[in-house]
């Protein structure tokens, strides 16, 4: 990894937008901001050549903040923009940010088709547990047992595992990181944005202000040292008995293969099909 | 007429061929009858240009990712029926809100909900003025003939382009399922219009600033103009907004670019209507059996004659207001209950008789039904 | 090896100017509670305070941690501003096409219900 010097985030947030952000103190989406932009700078591509794209929740508001081509859409939809822009120009990079609901609950159904399909883009899924702008209702990631506004007597549905369901849908690329492992975090969306396929990185976020507060798990500072005591490194992981495992999960790249890249097999159709009308066989 | 190069084609194959003629470059869709066969022939032929073509998930995939491609430049349409339309209302108010060009194709088909899948019916009239939510102007154009399927999908594309809006074309199983022997136009004697783009360097970009002509210009994502695009109500810089003045001026000038150009959008046929005591007022597969009716209504001597709406929203009001001027009684023949006739009242405020016949059961007002209705009238 | 953040070790040439933009900061705590080397420390605002300079080991833990972009390790911090930030060399734009102004039409409120009654004369 080329070495940036952190202050190279001033380069790539734009100039015109007022700061602070929107986010809660302590919010770890700004976290995820820096490292994105950290990321963007050491990938080499030029502002010009990136376009972020992000639903609706507090994670829609991200893509603001940065000083490329940025599109903030409809809840949940943000992949299916995104295979649009990607498809209209192949040559840019397109990155999307999503959060737990946006990408998982609303946007399910893009998200597993997204990652079947294959298309170059990459997936950035900020998961913090629960709908964090409307109040800490609860969402496909939260987990069993827990509180949330619409979970007053405790959580009784089981949770998603967000880059298990990507990998078994076809992603070609799956990370977990969390805010607490900032540095892995920029290596992660590094890899992740300089691949082709469809790649996914999940990042786990504390939203202290409504689901710590609901369940008692303290500042975000608390929330992050938790996520320091359950993070397991992937190589150790596999290594792991079920009952290690108990309450802890792998951060880390947890799929890496090759899979048939979309945009090659459609430009194999164009020539086909191109040779067939020129042949009059159309 | 081009007489030598007369074909026969169908109504669906009218849309996807008007569509590239208008320059067409990008197209996701969903199957769905009866708009399928729009579907099935942009996936033969947009690869053949080297153009994408994509089946997405679902028809709010699908409108999706037009808007994403039209942001990036391309031409963009999608096509659908009554469900999917219902589904695309979203991102059909994002279109909207952002200002971004797209084409979108509802085949009307028997409804609610699943309704007929293979009958006609024009159910939808409403939904496309009014379907997404919060207040909004809409541009909709209904064809009725295999001719007008072609040359209102070019007219679609165009009016997207110029005005910065999603366009919608109202077609109905009927028409869209017709097969007639038609001319198309060569593609010289088609006008076409594109988006206008900045002219500007981008530092000096304010993407939602106007010149004068309500419509700001559009840059093509990834050509150096990097500016956000937000379904949030947005000041000029296309920053969200809640600045009260800020948020009024933009909500105004939303529906000033539509009504400003009311007369430039406003769209309809006369037939035999300047010695006629009867008017009949008809749009889509409607349109053509009032056509039929009219005919021979003046072979019997009866004093009829047709309006039919082509630009259906914004209701063209200027033709219809002029065409009820001393007529005795108005028809008006639809596959609903009574859409358009509602719009035809508020024009009429109370001039003259406004009769409706509407029909529900999935099969076409005929001619004769027209005829023996406006001899009630008698 | 692990990957945990405060374990990363300090670059061989470690500015250690460490700046702070209170304007910015939202007193979450995040730099002082995760800086390896205490030299952080709250003031009785709640806003960090630069304790111990003489420790720090030029991690840029803080920097990569605080959420709001409020703390710079190292000699070339940007210039921040009140609200938005600058650059010295952020190139010039015409009058008007940055600052704020209305476009040219300023549109009366269309009246209810007559959406094709204006015809633009």
């Amino acid at each position: 990894m080329s070495t940036v010097h952190p202050s190279i985030v001033y380069d790539w947030l734009r100039h015109d937008k007022k700061f602070p952000h929107v986010w809660c103190p302590g919010c770890g989406l700004g976290i995820v901001l820096g490292s994105l932009v950290r990321a963007l700078a050491r990938s080499g591509l030029g502002k010009n050549e990136v376009v972020l794209v992000s639903g609706i929740g507090c994670s829609g508001r991200l893509p603001v903040y940065v000083d490329v081509g940025s599109v903030h859409t409809t809840h949940g939809r943000a992949l299916t923009f995104a295979t649009g822009i990607k498809l209209a120009k192949p040559e840019l990079t397109v990155i999307t940010v999503m959060g737990d609901g946006d990408s998982t609950a609303i946007g399910g159904n893009h998200l597993i088709h997204a990652a079947r399909r294959n298309l170059d883009l990459t997936a950035i899924i900020v998961n913090n547990q629960t709908y964090g702008m409307t109040g800490g209702q609860f969402s496909p990631t939260t987990p069993l047992g827990a509180r949330a506004s619409t979970a007053a007597y405790g959580h009784i549905e089981p949770a998603f595992d967000i880059s298990a369901l990507c990998a078994t849908a076809g992603a070609s690329f799956v990370a977990r990181a969390t805010v607490f492992h900032v540095v892995q975090m920029d290596k992660l969306l590094l890899q992740a944005i300089t691949r082709r396929g469809f790649n996914v990185v999940e990042v786990l976020s504390p939203c202290h202000t409504n689901f710590g507060r609901q369940n008692r798990l303290g500042s975000q500072i608390d929330m992050m040292k938790g996520f320091k005591k359950a993070a397991v490194q992937a190589s150790r992981w596999d290594k792991m008995s079920e009952s290690e495992r108990e309450g802890r999960f792998p951060v880390g790249v947890l799929v890496d293969r090759d899979r048939p890249l979309y945009l090659d097999s459609y430009k194999r159709i164009c020539e086909t099909a191109a040779r067939l009308r020129a042949e009059g066989q159309i | 007429m081009h007489k030598g190069r007369a074909k026969l084609l169908q109504g669906n194959e009218a849309i996807a061929l008007g569509a590239l003629a208008a320059g067409c470059n990008f197209f996701a869709g969903y199957p769905i009858t009866p708009a399928s066969e729009i579907t099935e022939f942009m996936s033969r032929e947009l690869p053949i240009r080297g153009h994408p073509f994509l089946q997405m998930e679902d028809e709010i995939a699908s409108l999706g990712a037009c808007i994403g491609a039209s942001l990036a430049g391309r031409k963009a349409m999608t096509a659908t029926s009554g469900p999917g339309f219902s589904l695309m209302q979203e991102n059909l108010g994002y279109a909207c809100i952002t200002e971004v060009p797209v084409v979108v194709v509802d085949v009307m088909r028997a409804g609610p909900s699943t309704g007929m899948p293979t009958h006609s019916s024009q159910g939808d009239v409403q939904q496309a003025r009014w379907g997404t939510h919060g207040d909004h102007p809409a541009i909709v154009l209904c064809p009725a003939t295999v001719l007008e399927c072609f040359e209102l999908t070019v007219t679609a594309f165009n009016h997207a382009e110029r005005f910065r809006t999603p366009v919608i074309l109202l077609a109905d199983e009927m028409t869209a399922h017709t097969r007639e022997k038609v001319a198309l136009p060569e593609p010289g004697e088609i006008e076409v219009i594109d988006r206008r783009r900045p002219t500007v360097p981008p530092d000096w970009y304010v993407p939602y600033k106007t010149d004068g002509s309500l419509i700001p210009r559009l840059a093509d994502l990834g050509e150096g103009y990097r500016y956000h695009v937000t379904g949030l109500v947005h000041d000029e810089r296309g920053f969200p907004t809640e600045r009260l003045e800020e948020v009024q001026a933009f909500s105004t000038r939303l529906f000033a670019k539509i009504s400003r150009n009311f007369p430039y959008l406003e769209q309809v046929k006369a037939f035999r209507i300047e010695d006629a005591e009867i008017l009949v007022i008809a749009y889509g597969c409607t349109a053509r059996a009032a056509r039929a009716a009219v005919r021979i209504g003046r072979e019997r001597g009866l004093k009829i004659g047709l309006l039919q709406i082509l630009s259906i929203w914004p209701f063209p009001r200027r033709s219809v207001e002029a065409a009820l001027e001393g007529k005795r009684a108005v028809l008006v023949p639809e596959l609903n209950m009574g859409q358009v006739r509602r719009e035809v009242l508020r024009v009429n405020n109370g001039r003259t008789q406004i009769v409706s016949l509407t029909k529900m059961d999935g099969s076409m007002i005929a001619p004769d039904e027209i005829l023996a209705r406006l001899r009630e009238l008698k | 090896m692990s990957e945990n953040a405060v374990d990363q070790p300090p670059p061989a040439d470690s500015p250690k100017k460490i700046t702070l933009y209170p304007a910015w900061c939202k007193r979450c705590g995040n730099c002082v509670a995760f800086c390896p080397r205490q030299v952080l420390k709250n003031d009785e605002w709640g806003y960090p305070q630069v304790a111990h300079p003489e420790k720090c080991i030029s991690c840029h833990m803080c920097e990569m941690l605080c959420p709001d972009f409020a703390i710079s390790v190292g000699e070339d911090a940007p210039v921040r501003k009140e609200g938005a930030w600058f650059k010295e060399e952020t190139p010039s734009a015409p009058r008007g096409a940055r600052e704020f102004s209305h476009s040219p039409e300023r549109l009366a409120p269309e009246p209810a219900d007559r959406e094709e009654e204006d015809d633009g004369a």
